[in-house]
């Protein structure tokens, strides 16, 4: 029993360092991996690691108002005095805890509706539960996100709110992909000849083969949700002024271009090297599975 | 024949979730806080006046009678009124959607160009310099958002350059042509004004490039995998080692099959581009929906806001409806499936 259980550690450890070794032979990927570690950290340490801490809120210092970006300010400084750089790494804070947030309350959800669905393919519940799916598809999500959003009074908490409710679709979709692929393999057969119940095959069985793409999504989804928050507080329906939101900035940014550029550019170009890490990270992750799926 | 059954097919399923997507928006707009008669009657309105506003509106009736009320409407293109603009919904939309609409069929028809342009460049050189530089385009371009990219343009090209004009949709001096479609490059044509026509179409290629550049190098990735894997099939040697010319064995018989995947994507480019252009116009102030539905939303003007999704939800089925059929008509593969079941 003993040597069964180090082996089985062994291999897991085994298992790890394979797939780390794939994903460290793509140098694209590694980017990605460094462009999210740092950016979770800066938004876990921005009190700490920020020059101006307290340039985050509602801070007034008209004598350095709009100044261009100088070794005392990095990024320059908005209309009220504020320093670009503090607030853009503040918003890295808003930016994440969206992902966080909106990830955390629409994976559960997505992840077991599909599995049900796919269980269940051809059955009225596979209808009922992909039908509704459809109907939160039949938009594109920034549209619908933007609308309830605007219906239940702009906040961060309720952009958060708005998000979810139309991602949960996206994950039940891949899931019953996958499940219903999955359905006729001889694993998922078997545990049913052997009278295993549905609960213990959608779980024991088939969830585990789901785990690939559904990390994969996740991790490129953290860029999305991302994104679609910042578009919510650039048209003002997500994050309100002083939230230092990476979005919020860049629109309110957009009254003073050309002139001062620096106040949208920087929140602009952070919000891009975001996406563009986890996108980065996603795919290395993505490569990871398809080799071993081979 | 069986084009058309799986275009009816299409149809109907489309109308089904388009149901059900009136139904979650009215249920929405009626289930949250607020109540419609008092926002419509303003904050100063008596209560009686505000209940007989409520009875007015049907809004002391059950919640499926009230919709069935309301689709009824929407059904005879009666959309509702709006309590901001002070006018019928349904005039807002037919004023402010064409000029959206000719800013997202440029953007798409860019997007198309651009993307067989380039997908089939890179594929055609695979790993020399063009395909690299299609590659770390489409990264930067995906992580890229419409309304960043938007404001790079517009800093770069109409600022610092000054090529193009900042904003709006006509240089001053210029008269808007009489409204006939209410898109203003189809009234300018109309009314034969052709100074109008390129003024208009000036001010319009910095929004769609800015719409369509992210999804246009992800689309032109997309040709350019499918390329490079039908590249050493059978079929493709077949052809060149008939002596069939370089570019008929390309553009003949390696494009079709590579296209494929990309015209699928499409679907999903669509709502990008409608999706985006709310953000994109916002950049240029182009006078389109995007003004029409921001105004509403930061307004809380509920009817306006159910409408307009609708709107959306409509054309963006249309739109899919017609990349579905398109990907039918390129892939024999999906009809002949359906003939199977």
């Amino acid at each position: 029993m003993q040597i069964k259980e180090s082996i089985g550690k062994i291999s897991a450890r085994y298992d790890l360092k394979r797939k780390w070794y794939r994903f460290s032979k793509s140098p694209l990927s590694l980017v990605g991996l460094v462009i999210a570690v740092i950016s979770v950290f800066l938004a876990l340490a921005a009190p700490y690691v920020v020059p101006y801490p307290t340039h985050a809120g509602l801070v007034t210092n008209f004598k350095d108002k709009f100044l261009p970006p100088s070794s005392t300010y990095l990024f320059g400084t908005d209309e009220i005095g504020r320093d670009v750089l503090s607030r853009t790494v503040f918003g890295f804070q808003y930016s994440l805890m969206m992902a966080v947030v909106v990830l955390t309350l629409v994976i559960p959800p997505g992840i077991i509706s599909g599995l049900i669905a796919g269980y269940y393919r051809g059955t009225w519940i596979d209808t009922l539960i992909m039908r509704i799916a459809d109907v939160f598809i039949a938009v594109p999500p920034l549209v619908l996100a933007l609308s309830i959003a605007a219906v239940l009074t702009p906040s961060v908490f309720n952009a958060m709110m708005a998000v979810s409710l139309m991602w949960w679709p996206w994950y039940t979709r891949l899931v019953y992909n996958t499940t219903s692929a999955l359905r006729n393999e001889y694993f998922v057969q078997a545990a049913e000849v052997m009278g295993a119940s549905p609960l213990r095959i959608i779980f024991g069985e088939i969830l585990p083969n789901c785990l690939g793409p559904i990390l994969t999504k996740i991790t490129l989804d953290v860029g999305w949700v991302i994104l679609l928050g910042s578009a919510l507080s650039f048209v003002g329906l997500g994050a309100q002024p002083p939230t230092p939101d990476l979005g919020t900035m860049v629109a309110s940014g957009g009254n003073y271009m050309p002139d001062s550029w620096w106040i949208s550019m920087f929140p602009a170009i952070a919000i891009c090297i975001i996406i563009l890490g986890f996108n980065l990270l996603g795919d290395g992750i993505r490569d990871i599975f398809v080799e071993e799926a081979r | 024949m069986r084009l058309s059954t799986y275009i009816l097919k299409r149809t109907a399923f489309v109308i089904f979730s388009l149901i059900g997507l009136s139904i979650l928006v009215f249920v929405l707009a009626r289930v949250l806080p607020g109540d419609p008669a008092r926002m419509a009657a303003g904050p100063r309105a008596s209560e009686e006046v505000v209940e007989a506003l409520r009875r007015q509106l049907r809004l002391d009736r059950p919640m499926y009678e009230q919709y069935f009320y309301w689709v009824t409407n929407v059904l005879h293109g009666d959309l509702g009124y709006s309590l901001v603009t002070r006018r019928s919904i349904t005039a807002d939309v037919l004023e402010y959607l064409p000029t959206s609409l000719e800013l997202i069929v440029l953007a798409a028809i860019f997007e198309i160009a651009g993307s067989f342009i380039l997908g089939v460049i890179a594929g055609r050189y695979s790993y020399k310099w063009p395909d690299n530089l299609v590659r770390v385009a489409s990264y930067i371009g995906i992580s890229i958002p419409a309304f960043v990219m938007a404001i790079i343009l517009q800093l770069l090209f109409s600022w610092t350059f000054k090529i193009f004009p900042t904003t709006g949709m006509l240089s001053q001096g210029i008269q808007r042509p009489p409204v006939v479609s209410g898109s203003v490059v189809l009234d300018a044509l109309i009314a034969g004004r052709f100074d109008a026509f390129v003024d208009v179409l000036w001010h319009m290629i910095l929004p769609a490039l800015a719409l369509c550049l992210g999804a246009m190098m992800q689309d032109a990735r997309i040709i350019r995998s499918g390329m490079v894997e039908n590249k050493d099939k059978d079929y493709i040697l077949m052809a060149t080692s008939q002596g069939l010319p370089d570019r008929t064995v390309m553009f003949k018989y390696l494009l079709k099959p590579s296209v494929i995947p990309a015209v699928t994507v499409m679907g999903l480019d669509i709502a990008a581009l409608m999706a985006n252009a709310f953000l994109v116009e916002i950049v240029f102030s182009w006078p389109g929906f995007s003004k029409l539905g921001i105004t509403v939303m930061l307004n809380k003007d509920l009817n306006a806001i159910v409408a307009l999704v609708l709107v959306i939800g409509v054309i963006y089925a249309i739109a899919n409806i017609v990349v579905d059929v398109m990907v039918a008509y390129l892939d024999p593969r999906i009809r002949l499936m359906e003939r199977g079941e």
